[in-house]
């Protein structure tokens, strides 16, 4: 398997009149074809910043890629014009949001967003693009898709909206489809019919999938790789079997033990102590020494950097500095 | 056995539906249909269901903020509703509301110490002196700082904030607590810390929680006995262990073999539910769930399966069982 997307180094900082937010702080992972990347971590640890600017999509200003590349098919996207990106958006990329309700055009139909990328990328008339809109809506399990493609977005319930941004994503087979938090706003029942979904479309269809979530569930059933964010920066990497067998870094840990397990049954949830800390405001040293019951004095000094203890699991900690 | 606090007996809240020009009631949303349970003192019934499936509404009609449609609830052996509206205050402060989302259910212009100490002096539980130290207690004992009464909500990131919901119950010294998705808009490391705290307080002073979420894994850590509703009503009742080891109504089946299960080596048989919820507004004649019901018969559709005991408290309304 080839590489699909290698990001390196990247840094994306944020101006704000209070200072410098560094959202995303060297940040280096890559993608595989037809591989599945789960990237994890809390609230504003940079997971959703990554995935926005591999496509451009940072507000500038008051957001800017600092440094770093994105390479895709060996080109690198932060160099990208405007007019090479927005052939790439939707078309060998494309990306599914957290938001069903928020992410369609309430005053176009659903068959009209899905017909806009068509006839847009792929040079086709408008009946073909419908049809091809219909076929869409019925690979991705809607019933009555001859109807739906006339629906407007506010006819449709959560799951059948996302199931409609999900035939939009992939009407023009793009080879990496990013998803953010593409099932946490849905109910669990209607969550597996989409996982199922996206499952099922990648066998067919050999896309790779970045999947930012952060519900390690369902990074369990769905990621092939992991990729572990705190505060901007990647602090543990390996393959999913790996990662929940042998989770290194002491954040990685807190957050496998402190959510309960369905089939398991604890006394007491571990947590971490404290809290995320301001990004405006972080820490010396490694940036989860605050929080973390392993800290020495090194961790308050130095930032640890990312290094391979075995072979493909990655982590940044000063705890397996010797173990390099 | 512990005594029995609260008593629910065939609740319903229906909202009305209106249109036209002079509003008139077209039909209604069963949010809450027929729901019956009980609650020991100290104990924690958990309540999971998809949105829509009327937990939240449960909650907040049990403690009177909505008016019922139908059914009674007893609270320390007295029917809320027939209370007059002095009754009612002066049992207030024994039921109280921690809400999902820590960032509009608090007040933004007041200081947290106002906050907490608000129902205490309206109340007039204590005298105007002990005001301060009662706030103080709580908010020590929810994990925060003196100085915090001082400071205004927008100071407080989310895990805090939901302290300070947690304080604004607490502080009353009631029995029951409702919790609607305390933990749901929290980060993973968060709610496992607010979830302990929970845990505590009830250990501490023998609350008793009805604990409503979506969280399947939630629930079953902080529960004692779990109910799971659809479409308004309880499908299936049971302490915790034997609900999740041996689910009998098909919904609850396919709701647990839903969870996604942080252990990649695990696989498992899944029941993936065909189609969405339907409309309460107009639900599905007999048996609510067999529209999407993978073991649905002839009688399903035209018959509702009484809600029974079907031994050992556990509770369950289907009919192939």
């Amino acid at each position: 398997m080839g590489e699909l997307l290698s990001i390196k180094n990247l840094k994306t900082y944020f101006y704000t009149e209070d200072g410098v937010i560094k959202a995303v702080d060297d940040v280096s992972l890559s993608i595989r074809e037809g591989e599945t990347l789960g990237v994890v971590g809390e609230s504003g640890c940079g997971k959703s910043i990554t995935a926005m600017s591999i496509l451009k999509l940072i507000p500038n200003p008051p957001g800017k890629i600092v440094d770093g590349e994105i390479i895709f098919d060996g080109k690198d996207l932060t160099k990208a014009t405007d007019e090479e990106i927005r052939k790439i958006r939707g078309n060998k990329i494309s990306v599914i949001f957290q938001e069903p309700m928020t992410s369609l055009n309430p005053v176009f139909t659903i068959g009209d967003q899905i017909i806009e990328a068509i006839v847009l990328h792929q040079n086709m008339n408008k009946e073909k693009a419908r049809e091809k809109a219909i076929d869409m809506l019925k690979l991705v399990g809607i019933p009555r898709a001859d109807e739906v493609v006339d629906a407007y977005p506010h006819e449709l319930s959560g799951g059948m909206r996302q199931r409609a941004m999900i035939a939009m994503a992939m009407a023009c087979n793009p080879k990496l489809l990013i998803a953010d938090e593409p099932t946490t706003a849905l109910d669990v029942t209607i969550q597996a019919q989409i996982l199922d979904l996206m499952r099922d479309l990648k066998n067919k269809t050999n896309t790779s999938i970045m999947l930012i979530t952060h519900d390690l569930g369902v990074v369990a059933e769905m990621a092939d790789h992991v990729v572990v964010m705190y505060a901007g920066k990647v602090v543990e990497e390996a393959n999913v079997y790996e990662i929940f067998k042998n989770p290194m870094h002491p954040y990685t840990l807190g957050l496998l033990e402190s959510k309960p397990i369905l089939n398991q049954d604890k006394d007491r949830l571990n947590s971490i102590p404290g809290q995320v800390p301001n990004p405006l405001n972080m820490p010396e040293g490694c940036y989860f020494h605050p929080r973390c019951s392993k800290a020495m004095d090194i961790c308050r000094r130095e930032q640890p950097e990312l290094c391979s203890v075995k072979d493909g699991h990655r982590v940044a900690c000063h705890l397996y500095r010797e173990v390099k | 056995m512990a005594e029995t606090l609260l008593k629910v007996e065939n609740l319903k809240k229906y909202f009305p539906i209106k249109a036209g020009v002079f509003q008139r009631t077209v039909g209604y949303v069963k949010a809450v249909d027929d729901v019956s349970f009980e609650l020991k003192e100290g104990e924690t019934l958990g309540f999971v269901g998809e949105s829509g499936c009327g937990k939240s509404t449960t909650g907040r009609t049990i403690l009177r903020l909505l008016d019922k449609t139908d059914g009674s609830v007893y609270f320390e052996g007295k029917d809320i509703f027939k209370l007059s509206r002095k009754e009612l205050r002066s049992i207030r402060p024994k039921m109280q509301i921690i809400f999902q989302d820590p960032y509009s259910s608090l007040n933004p212009r007041m200081t947290v110490g106002e906050i907490i100490g608000e129902a205490l002096v309206d109340h007039g539980i204590v005298s105007k002196g002990e005001v301060k130290d009662r706030v103080l207690e709580a908010i020590e004992m929810c994990g925060l700082a003196p100085y915090h009464i001082r400071r205004y909500p927008h100071e407080f990131s989310g895990g805090q904030r939901q302290r300070i919901g947690i304080a604004r119950a607490l502080v009353l010294n009631p029995k029951f607590i409702v919790c609607d998705e305390p933990v749901s808009a929290l980060d993973v490391s968060i709610q496992s810390q607010i979830v302990n705290l929970l845990c505590d307080l009830q250990q501490k002073f023998g609350f008793s929680y009805m604990f409503i979420s979506h969280d399947l894994s939630v629930v079953k850590h902080i529960s004692h006995r779990v109910g799971v509703m659809y479409l308004g009503s309880l499908v299936e009742l049971a302490d915790k262990h034997e609900l999740y080891k041996n689910p009998l109504h098909p919904y609850t089946k396919a709701l647990l073999s839903a969870v996604p299960i942080p252990d990649p080596t695990l696989k498992r048989e899944r029941i993936i539910l065909q189609g969405d919820i339907p409309s309460p507004a107009n639900p599905p004649s007999g048996c609510k769930f067999h529209t999407r019901c993978p073991y649905k018969k002839d009688i399903c559709s035209q018959e509702i399966p009484k809600f029974r005991d079907v031994g050992g408290g556990h509770f369950v309304a289907c009919h192939l069982v």
